[in-house]
């Protein structure tokens, strides 16, 4: 070249004058030449000039260096034009002149050599090399996507993955280099670059594919044993090679030793950084285990470093590891056995939460499996990352490591582990950046964690390296779990623990365990509550409920059973064990509380005496001082305390926390209703604690009954269309305060005379109170005319006063009764301080459930009422309820014995035989109520809570249901729209167009009875049906009076419908 | 306290809003005529629209509670349940389930004369979109109505939109004409 650059003219036209001729200054001047021969040498020049570009764009286009080429074509350019110019110069002199210089023709020739091929020169490099598969890449890349966009382009880009994985690692490379670069002229890399052929996400995964070519080319040299042996013989046949791998071997030789683990370890994929990369290029660190096969020399180290490669040997001998290897036995002495079977290569996790800078990271993954079934798969990732220093300025290195490893016992029970190691390392400047060898390398802080997961247990066992040892390596050493680069170990380390806690082999049984714990654990739950519950309950003079106490000692019998397997088992140290030994003895101690517990002993005549305190608190604050107005004065003359308190009389005080109901809701029906069974409920609980020796309530609620009952008249007339439903709380009430009354009397010494005399007389009070409703209701029903029968469908305020004050009186005769018997028992003047007035209705004393003659027909009447009542009850349980039809059949006899006791009672037949009838059929009544009862709390029709469910109701949001039940615009349309035809053989039900619908839904949902679902429970939905008691649309075309009307999520709607 | 059984398990498609839901996972073939499971079975068991449809599919039993009854889809537009524009009657839930799916997926197509009514009142929104889509679907039959609307209609982005549609229309008559 440098020959060619001078030109032949330097050889072969012209001599060079010598060097020593100089001028007189001694300074070279150059040879004298005459204007022709200036000429051909400049031609020369740039001829020269013109061979040394085309050699450089020929160059530029051998190596596909496009920069380069447009460099050297740029110059050619120049110089040819030079040269041409020169040479055209230096051949008019010659001719002018008459003669050529010797070479001209050369000249001429190298000129026309140069300008015939500038054709090729022209031709610019494409820049890049191209691979194998090129064409079919850009055509799969530049394929439409055919279907719909999704699955085309998934299509597209699993088309685009498999050409790509087929590339060799040369051609990966290459193409890599060319998305890098980014050359406009290539056509491929543009087409992979365009967001319409794939989008950035499918670009990034298949760059990772493209990226993951050297490890395929590992996995298929690892998978192909044939082969691999084939290139391992070429190995050794490479001394050179086979001296520069030796040493890096390790791994094999540690757990293997001459002929190294057979089944182990195939790692099947890495992700280093650049810096990693770059290090293992130069053969650092992870080199070991290299397929000293695949490719020659340094290309197989540069693609697969990091491959475990299984030993290639023909024979599946198992090697034993030596005495000294600590998997050689496991916690029980089995031998471990290792077996040739490979197991396929999965996907490492890398590690979470990169808060700080990543130097460098690889990740590896390791499957192994002994003869016993047991397999181990880890999944590791090594990290150096830099760290804000801890002292000082200068940032800190950091190894860290985790490592999640999945041990399956060949029983079938699962150990996995999480196991993050890290310290501080420190690297010298030129010191290559490799993860995997800073393990070794001497640290500080080096520290360890595990945490390890036995699957069938739901159990967790933490583990901890030694702690400061000199590197992470040393940290892990000393256990079975946490060792660095030995699986097998790891492996025998989880099996142990497995076995520690008694899981290996027993996964069914500790499963079930675990499962019946939590089960447990649960229950015992809700025990403490309901023996806290309890507690509190008897506590206050409420009944005791052993039914409810009985499954809890049953449950801590259950635990008690379970810790005694557990602890068999050899599994008494678990978590579980803790948590229920820990309930159990809870449980232990509230049953120890109950048992102790009891009713506070109460001061009847304190109690008494403090009646119209409490009054006073509850209905007026601030009114406390009462003078010494006793009990009784209260309840026989209710408008004492009155004048004594300076409230006036007590037909109705607005202070009546009672009728702040009332009075907030504008008298309504729904206010009276709640207030009534507000104190019907309070009555029952006054019973329950009386029954107990606290008879404050008794004497409590009697004042407010009294007081609540006066003001009913002020509330003029309304229905009531709970009065049924109350009048049966109340008969209820009734029994019970003749039970207390009577179980008072027959025991001596459980309550004072006062309390047992307050109590009788309440039992009369609620019994004419509820018997004047169902007259009332009765008289009501048949006014209205009509109807099935007689029962309480609505009720006048005047007809509630008039049944409060007989109820009043009542009660009032009950006690100037007894208090006239105590008189004449003990001489006069002792009953003074009870009312001066004289009794209106002073009633002989008896038993209870006694009748008189006198009241036969009334008493017949009630219970034609009440069972009429039961009926009603009984047609609304659901019907697919098993009981409802025995229930309705029974309540259907009722209803016609009491018909023929009344019939009899009015025909005059007052005798024994018609008294023992009426008492047969009042105990079936009982019977048949209890019964119902129980019924309608199985189907969740229990009473409504007034306070939650008026707030349910308030916060509920009206649907109109896309209007499907509200489309008829007259009432023609209304039946025609519900009727079924052919073309709408299944119409929905139609509401009047002038039914106010939302206000009828509100309203149905207020006054209708539900008959599915809790009403108490916030989060229930509660369907209920309802009677207008007139037309308010068409089912299946025929007018209807009622509707269903539901509350779901918040939001009430419903339809008219014929049939319940 | 008894729970309720499951709902009924659905793949519901964007777009579509859930309006009330207690379609069960009940099935009627296997239920005795006394069980209390029919409680569940009435007319409004699932309502899910469609809002830029203004589209409802409505799910029910009929008559309620009745064990010969049958499930009905009804599914309505413009809450116009006297003209459903599809229904579809089964007693099988599987196949219930799989005729809801496929309606939530791909749901019927708004007769071109619903869309035409649609020219007339509504919101001038309203009305461009009945005309866009007439417009895609190249209704020809629709273009005197689109002109009556853009009559109706105030200058302005409205009356644009409705000019486009008719604008398609007519070319898409004109094309049909020189085929002819």
């Amino acid at each position: 070249m440098r020959d060619r650059e001078k030109g032949p003219g330097y050889d072969q036209g012209f001599a060079f004058p010598s060097p020593r001729r100089a001028d007189g200054h001694g300074v070279y001047r150059g040879p004298e030449r005459s204007p022709q021969q200036a000429a051909f040498v400049e031609a020369q020049r740039e001829v020269g000039a013109v061979e040394k570009a085309r050699a450089d764009v020929e160059a530029a286009q051998e190596t596909n260096k496009l920069d380069a080429w447009g460099d050297a074509h740029g110059r050619l350019m120049t110089a040819l034009d030079k040269a041409t110019k020169a040479f055209e110069s230096a051949r008019a002199i010659s001719l002018s002149v008459g003669s050529e210089p010797a070479g001209f023709a050369d000249l001429k020739e190298r000129l026309e050599k140069v300008t015939e091929v500038k054709a090729k020169l022209d031709i610019a490099p494409k820049g890049y090399v191209e691979i194998a598969l090129e064409e079919e890449l850009l055509a799969a890349v530049k394929r439409r996507p055919d279907g719909s966009a999704r699955n085309g382009f998934a299509r597209k880009e699993a088309d685009v993955s498999e050409l790509m994985a087929q590339l060799s690692v040369a051609d990966g490379r290459n193409l890599l280099a060319r998305i890098e670069r980014k050359l406009p002229d290539d056509e491929l890399v543009n087409a992979f670059l365009t967001g319409s052929n794939l989008l950035p996400e499918r670009q990034e995964r298949l760059l990772k594919v493209l990226k993951g070519a050297p490890c395929r080319e590992a996995i298929r040299a690892a998978r192909a044993p044939s082969t691999a042996r084939h290139e391992r013989r070429n190995a050794s046949e490479r001394p050179t090679m086979e001296a520069e791998d030796a040493g890096k071997d390790s791994t094999s030789e540690r757990i293997g030793g001459a002929t190294p683990i057979a089944a182990v370890p195939a790692a099947d994929s890495e992700r280093a950084s650049a810096h990693s990369q770059d290090d293992s290029d130069r053969g650092h660190g992870a080199a070991d285990n290299v397929p000293r096969a695949t490719h020659d020399g340094a290309a197989a180290r540069h693609h697969a470093h990091k491959l475990l490669v299984p030993e290639p040997s023909p024979h599946r001998t198992i090697l034993i590891p030596d005495a000294d290897h600590p998997a050689m036995r496991d916690i029980d002495g089995e031998q471990v056995i290792q077996t040739s079977e490979v197991i396929a290569p999965g996907k490492p996790s890398p590690l979470r939460g990169k808060s700080w800078k990543s130097l460098a990271e690889v990740t590896d993954s390791v499957s192994l499996q002994d003869d016993s079934g047991d397999t181990l798969r880890i999944d590791s990732t090594y990290r150096l990352e830099i760290r804000p220093a801890e002292v000082g300025d200068i940032p800190d290195t950091w190894i860290h490591t985790e490592r999640k490893a999945l041990l399956t016992v060949g029983s079938g029970e699962h150990a996995g582990a999480t196991i993050v190691g890290q310290a501080r390392i420190h690297l010298a400047p030129d010191e290559a950046r490799d993860p995997k060898a800073a393990v070794a390398k001497a640290s500080t802080g080096a520290d360890h964690w595990a945490q390890i997961y036995l699957a069938e247990a739901q159990q967790y066992v933490n583990l901890h390296g030694a702690g400061g040892r000199p590197s992470l390596v040393a940290d892990a050493a000393g256990s079975d779990v946490l060792a660095y680069d030995d699986p097998l170990r790891m492996l025998v380390g989880l099996k142990n623990l497995l076995k520690q806690h008694h899981v290996a082999g027993h996964g069914d049984d500790v499963a079930k365990m675990h499962q019946r714990a939590q089960r447990m654990l649960v229950a015992a739950e809700r025990g403490r509550a309901v023996l806290q519950s309890e507690i509190e309950s008897i506590a206050s003079s409420h009944d005791p409920h052993p039914g409810k106490v009985a499954p809890v000692r049953l449950l801590v019998g259950n635990i008690t059973e379970w810790l005694a397997t557990n602890q068999q088992a050899g599994r008494d140290g678990t978590e579980d064990a803790r948590l229920l030994r820990k309930a159990r003895t809870e449980l232990e101690q509230l049953l120890d509380d109950l048992d102790k517990v009891h009713a506070p002993r109460r001061n009847q005549l304190d109690d008494a005496l403090h009646a119209s305190t409490r009054f006073a608190e509850r209905t007026a604050d601030g009114f406390v001082e009462l003078g010494a107005t006793v009990a009784d004065a209260v309840v026989l003359d209710i408008n004492a305390i009155g004048a004594a308190t300076g409230l006036g009389t007590f037909e109705y005080h607005p202070s009546s926390k009672l009728f702040q109901a009332v009075e907030a809701t504008g008298s309504s029906t729904t206010a009276l209703v709640a207030v009534v069974n507000g104190f019907a409920d309070e009555w029952a609980d006054a019973i329950e604690r009386a029954r107990h020796g606290d008879y404050r309530g008794l004497t409590d609620v009697s004042v407010d009954t009294l007081m609540m009952l006066d003001g009913a008249r002020t509330v003029g007339t309304v229905a009531l269309d709970k009065a049924e439903a109350l009048a049966v709380k109340l008969g209820d009430i009734a029994r019970s305060a003749h039970t207390v009354a009577k179980s008072a009397y027959e025991v001596a010494g459980l309550a004072t005379a006062e309390a047992r005399d307050v109590a009788a007389a309440m039992a009369d009070g609620a019994e004419v109170f509820a018997a004047r409703l169902r007259a009332g209701g009765m008289q009501m029903a048949a006014a209205g005319g009509g109807g099935p029968g007689p029962k309480l469908g609505g009720l006048s305020g005047e007809a509630l006063a008039e049944a409060a004050q007989a109820a009043k009186e009542a009660y009032k005769g009950k006690r100037h009764s007894q208090q006239s018997a105590k008189e004449a028992h003990k001489g006069k003047g002792q009953g003074k301080r009870l009312s001066q007035r004289a009794p209106r209705d002073v009633r002989e004393q008896r038993t209870p459930h006694e009748v008189g003659d006198s009241e036969i027909p009334t008493k017949a009447r009630e219970l034609v009422a009440e069972a009429a009542a039961l009926e009603a009850r009984a047609s609304k349980l659901p019907q697919a309820m098993a009981e409802r039809w025995d229930l309705i059949a029974k309540s259907q006899q009722l209803t016609k014995d009491a018909h023929d006791a009344a019939e009899l009672s009015g025909a005059g037949q007052r005798d024994a035989h018609l008294v023992d009838e009426l008492k047969r059929v009042q105990s079936e009544a009982v019977d048949l109520r209890e019964e119902l009862t129980t019924a309608e709390a199985k189907a969740n029709l229990a009473p409504a809570d007034p306070i939650v469910w008026n707030q349910r109701i308030e916060r509920a949001r009206w649907d109109n249901h896309g209007n499907k039940h509200t489309k008829a615009r007259t009432a023609e349309q209304a039946k025609q729209f519900s009727t079924p035809t052919d073309a709408n053989p299944v119409p929905a039900s139609q509401y009047l167009p002038d039914i106010d619908v939302h206000e009828l839904e509100a309203r149905a949902l207020r006054e209708g009875e539900a008959y599915q679902g809790d009403r108490n429970n916030p989060s229930s939905k509660v369907f209920l049906w309802f009677d207008a008691h007139e037309v308010i649309g068409y089912d299946r075309g025929k007018a209807v009076t009622t509707m269903r009307v539901e509350l779901t999520s918040g939001t009430y709607h419903g339809h008219p419908r014929s049939a319940l | 306290m008894t729970s309720d059984p499951l709902l009924l398990r659905l793949r519901v498609a964007a777009g579509w809003l859930i309006r009330y839901n207690e379609l069960r996972e009940i099935d009627p073939e296997k239920l005795a005529p006394g069980d209390p499971a029919w409680v569940y079975m009435n007319q409004d068991l699932l309502q899910v629209e469609n809002r830029d449809e203004q589209m409802l599919i409505d799910v029910g039993w009929y008559p309620d509670n009745d064990p010969a009854g049958t499930f009905a889809i009804k599914v309505v537009v413009e809450e116009d349940w006297q003209r459903p524009i599809a229904t579809a009657r089964t007693r099988s839930l599987g196949e219930l389930a799989d005729r809801l799916e496929m309606l939530l997926l791909k749901p019927p197509q708004i007769p071109t004369e619903r869309l035409v009514e649609r020219l007339v009142g509504g919101t001038a929104e309203s009305r461009c979109a009945a005309a866009e889509a007439l417009a895609q679907r190249r209704a020809i039959e629709a273009l005197d109505a689109i002109s009556a609307a853009m009559k109706a209609e105030p200058a302005g982005g409205g009356y644009q939109r409705l000019a486009e549609a008719r604008d398609v229309l007519i070319r898409e008559h004109v094309r049909r004409e020189t085929m002819q």
